[in-house]
């Protein structure tokens, strides 16, 4: 179990690595920070001032060890754009991007689990033909355009919530929404599927003779035991939806950490740029890690194969 | 029973679901209000269809310029401090509706309070805090003494005087603005390392320092060359902000001598430990002071208690609304959650269909137009010093055909000119907004180097006719035509532009040209003609009205990077007009240098475009706003509320 255990965190600190390879190169590739901050009117010894007090005159291998050995004490460096610490703008952004996320794993979940229940219950019913629908729907729809059509009659022709912004709990319902319906239909069809399996079982099939009511077997007996599949995903999602939140943040102007990466992206603020990607990276190996090693534990079969 | 139970959610979650589709069917056939892209047939003049949406109404409180902009040495003139007449009669009775003014903007790239740590069009959040030399008066972009009550220039055009207004107070208590105040804002403007998008004028190029008079009077001298400019780039139109010295001296007690180097070594000329004090909240002179400012959301700003020398703001409130994403700015413009905004021009027309107004910027504020790149005068290296030994025959790419010396390079660029139709790409992409254009970054609205004699020339030079195009294309060598890349990039103010430059292709290739679109990022671009590295393509260009001096100092020098189009002539005419100091001489050599520039066709003149705004009529019963100042949505003191 140990040396499965190392096996991964290794692997994990590899895909990291070529991760921050990757980010740094494509930040490169796109584009000059210089050139997007500073004006036309700017003059050329300007321009070579602030090049050199922000290291961008140094070689490229330079500029990524540095980066690296940076990163490696814990300083992820001063934005260029905000011309503060990146990992001061982190902490003050990622709480919003938590708590939209949180919304929408609870929106998720509240529109997923009903949903596929009852398509398995209902299987192949118009129910099940509309729940599937929906959920494609979600999955199908650009994020950004379901986004803004909730925005369009919610906020515009009804004026129940807000369009935007951060304020109070209204202000999160559309975002999270929008947010949370993309994942609707793999958690739908997983709680579908698991839910087949478990009301195709003889101990419900007796339960049915026992008199038990319907409700009673498909929401107490069925439901809590074909949770175990969907919910593993379900954990999964989070991580997924805070990493996803960048287009819903920017449509939404939700001040969490994927509206400062676009502004970042806009301003070609690298260090920005590499230190979020860098802690969605980490999230996700990490997450991954986590779950590799659940399983193992729970299944020898696992790490055995390894 | 029990189905009936299991469905009241599905029930909803169905209803929902019939709901979004229908929004999105309707989403999907809705009128297309982007520029069209050209399909032009083969041997017809290509034709551009116009939208199928209605065009753009505009509403009928669209403030009318007074007058043309003066001449640079019109403005040189001492001027005094006079009360103008300027905002139409507005009802001043009742309760206002609202106050607090709700503004939603495009958040600049740059965001701090802080004069060298944005651009220029950074100062936009803090407008309504801060006052400037002299600004812009916002109906005709006239000069108004503003900290500043007077100003002379001295003969030689080397020393600007300035008297100064008394009694002006800092916010928070930090005293009466002195000259000392504008000695230490040129101090910390030009330090070297200020990003500021215009500070580079003060430092370099003329360059400037200040000799206290007393503390109401103060001379600027010019380090390098006289400047009858001067006053333009001291102004709200490019500015350079005034910062209170006290403030900024805060934590350095013993002055200048705790004032430090940056990391270089260099002599700040500012005191940088009081740099995170001043950032937090910056005193200013106006009629508003700071409130909050939080990244990614907004900032607060309120009314000073204390009766303000210049304007009593209608609302006691300013909240300013950072929303990057344009159809989001309109939604929250629909749902009436702010009063004033900048909403795309494609999307005016749903703003105008919901209600709101749209009101244009007083004057022309911008302009688009294209540029035969590679027509600088070097191999790649900026020149030293004003006139060089390089001519345009000698070292540019010969290879290309709008660069060809003499008048085989002239006449490809008139047949290029005159291949398009600006009318009807004006109506089929700027709805109809854009007006005549007749040199890259040269407006009528700036009368100096405009020559009105240059509207007889227009259709021989650029006026649409594709079969001389061809004609001339053949003329000059090229019957079958030639490729090229045409480089294209959205552009803020401008987001047509790629369109543009689609509907320009189509046009070309109508004559027997073969352009191709290379859609870049447009901080790319700007590293390879900051470079001089466009001896390959045609590329967009958007910039704002401006004084000729300023145009020809950006786009048509030889010792800037930008080199739009440049000759010994130019740099010569220009030279001797910066040092012009009597009116008819420098606007006789402005007159040469745009002359050169319309005859030899050195660019693909575009469209002038206003700026607008969108208003909710029933909060804001009046909003003007110049439209060329850096930061375009500004005069919001001056906002006018609906009472009731």
């Amino acid at each position: 179990m140990q040396r499965f255990i190392v096996l991964r965190i290794l692997q994990g600190l590899l895909a990291v690595f070529v991760i921050s390879l990757i980010v740094f190169a494509l930040s490169r590739v796109a584009g000059d920070p210089l050139a997007a901050i500073l004006d036309d009117e700017a003059g050329k010894e300007q321009i070579e001032r602030l090049r050199q007090s922000w290291g961008l005159d140094k070689p490229l291998h330079v500029q990524y060890f540095t980066y690296m050995r940076r990163l490696l004490t814990g300083d992820l460096g001063v934005s260029f754009r905000w011309d503060r610490p990146v990992l001061e703008l982190i902490a003050e952004r990622l709480p919003a991007t938590i708590q939209l996320s949180a919304f929408a794993l609870v929106v998720t979940g509240i529109i997923a689990f009903p949903i596929g229940v009852l398509s398995a219950v209902k299987k192949d019913s118009w129910f099940d033909a509309g729940g599937k629908m929906f959920a494609i729907l979600g999955q199908s729809a650009p994020t950004f355009a379901v986004g803004l059509i909730l925005m369009w009659v919610f906020a515009v022709q009804l004026g129940w919530l807000p369009t935007s912004g951060k304020g109070g709990i209204k202000h999160i319902i559309l975002p999270g929404f929008a947010l949370g319906y993309y994942n609707v239909a793999a958690i739908m069809r997983l709680t579908r599927s698991s839910m087949l399996d478990v009301l195709d079982t003889e101990y419900v099939k007796l339960a049915r003779i026992k008199g038990i009511p319907e409700w009673k077997i498909v929401w107490k007996h069925c439901f809590r035991n074909a949770l175990i599949g969907p919910l593993t995903y379900f954990s999964l999602i989070f991580a997924i939806l805070i990493t996803g939140s960048v287009v819903i943040e920017t449509v939404f102007a939700w001040p969490g950490l994927g509206l400062m990466v676009i502004e970042a992206i806009n301003s070609k603020d690298h260090i920005v740029v590499q230190a979020v990607v860098m802690l969605f990276a980490l999230l996700y190996v990490g997450i991954n890690i986590i779950t590799d090693i659940t399983y193992a534990y729970v299944d020898p079969r696992i790490r055995y194969n390894q | 029973m029990s189905i009936r139970r299991h469905l009241k959610l599905p029930a909803i979650a169905l209803i929902a679901t019939l709901t979004l589709t229908v929004f999105l069917v309707a989403c999907g056939g809705a009128e297309e209000t982007a520029a069209p892209v050209q399909q032009a047939p083969a041997t017809a003049a290509p034709q551009v269809e116009a939208p199928t949406n209605t065009p753009v109404v505009r509403a009928t409180n669209t403030p009318v310029a007074t007058g043309a902009l003066p001449t640079p040495t019109q403005r040189a003139s001492v001027l005094e401090s006079t009360p103008r007449p300027t905002a139409p009669p507005v009802q001043q009775e009742g309760e206002l509706v609202s106050e607090r003014l709700i503004v939603v903007l495009d958040p600049p790239s740059l965001e701090s309070m802080l004069d060298c740590e944005v651009t220029g069009s950074g100062v936009v959040n803090y407008r309504m805090s801060m006052e400037f030399m002299i600004d812009a008066n916002r109906y005709d972009g006239e000069y108004e003494p503003t900290l500043a009550t007077e100003w002379s220039i001295s003969d030689d055009g080397m020393i600007w005087n300035f008297k100064l207004r008394q009694g002006v107070q800092w916010h928070d208590d930090w005293g009466e603005f002195t000259a000392e105040d504008v000695q230490h804002s040129l101090a910390y403007y030009t330090n070297p390392d200020c990003r500021a998008s215009y500070s580079d004028y003060f430092r370099s190029n003329p360059g400037a320092a200040v000799d206290i008079v007393n503390d109401y009077e103060l001379n600027m001298r010019m380090l390098k060359r006289p400047a009858v400019d001067f006053v333009y780039w001291l102004s709200g139109f490019r500015g350079m902000p005034i910062s209170s010295k006290a403030q900024w001296d805060q934590a350095c007690p013993n002055g200048a001598a705790d004032y430090g180097n940056n990391e270089a070594g260099l002599d700040l000329g500012y005191c940088l430990a009081s740099r995170d004090l001043v950032a937090e909240k910056s005193a200013r002179t106006g009629p508003y002071e700071y409130v909050s400012f939080e990244e990614g959301v907004g900032w607060e700003w309120s009314k000073v208690e204390y009766d303000h020398w210049r304007v009593d703001p209608d609302f006691s409130e300013i909240e300013i609304k950072d929303i990057r994403e344009p159809a989001t700015r309109l939604a929250v413009m629909q749902a009436r959650e702010a009063h004033i905004g900048s909403v795309n021009r494609a999307l005016l027309q749903d703003a105008i269909d919901d209600g709101l107004e749209v009101v244009d910027s007083s004057v022309t504020a911008t302009m688009a137009w294209a540029i035969f790149g590679g027509l600088y005068y070097s191999t790649g290296e900026t020149p030293e010093g004003y006139v060089e030994d390089y001519d345009i025959v000698g070292h540019r790419d010969e290879e290309l055909p709008w660069s060809i010396p003499g008048d085989t390079g002239r006449t490809v660029r008139i047949a290029m000119n005159k291949a398009i139709d600006r009318d009807a790409i004006n109506e089929a992409i700027f709805g109809g907004a854009g007006e005549h254009h007749w040199i890259g970054g040269i407006v009528p609205d700036f009368p100096a180097g405009y020559n009105p004699a240059w509207e007889a020339k227009w259709d021989e030079y650029y006026g649409y006719d594709p079969e001389a195009a061809k004609q001339l294309l053949a003329e000059a060598g090229f019957p079958n035509g030639f490729s090229f890349r045409v480089i294209s990039y959205p552009l803020g103010g401008v987001p047509e532009i790629p369109d543009m430059l689609e509907a320009m292709s189509a046009y070309w290739s109508q004559i027997g040209l073969d352009p191709t679109i290379e859609p870049i990022e447009f901080s790319n671009w700007r590293n390879e003609y900051r470079g001089l590295n466009t001896d390959c393509c045609i590329y967009p260009h958007r910039g704002p009205a401006a004084p000729i001096d300023t145009r020809v100092h950006f786009y048509y020098s030889a010792e800037r990077f930008f080199r739009m189009y440049t000759s010994d002539d130019i740099q010569n005419y220009k030279e001797q007009a910066l040092r012009a100091l009597n009116e008819s001489d420098a606007t006789h050599l402005w007159q040469k240098v745009s002359d050169e520039i319309y005859e030899q066709v050195g660019v693909i003149p575009g469209w002038t475009l206003p700026i607008s705004a969108t208003i909710d009529p029933d909060v804001v019963a009046e909003y003007v706003f110049l439209g060329p100042n850096n930061g375009t949505f500004i005069y919001l003191e001056y906002v006018k509320g609906v009472r009731e």
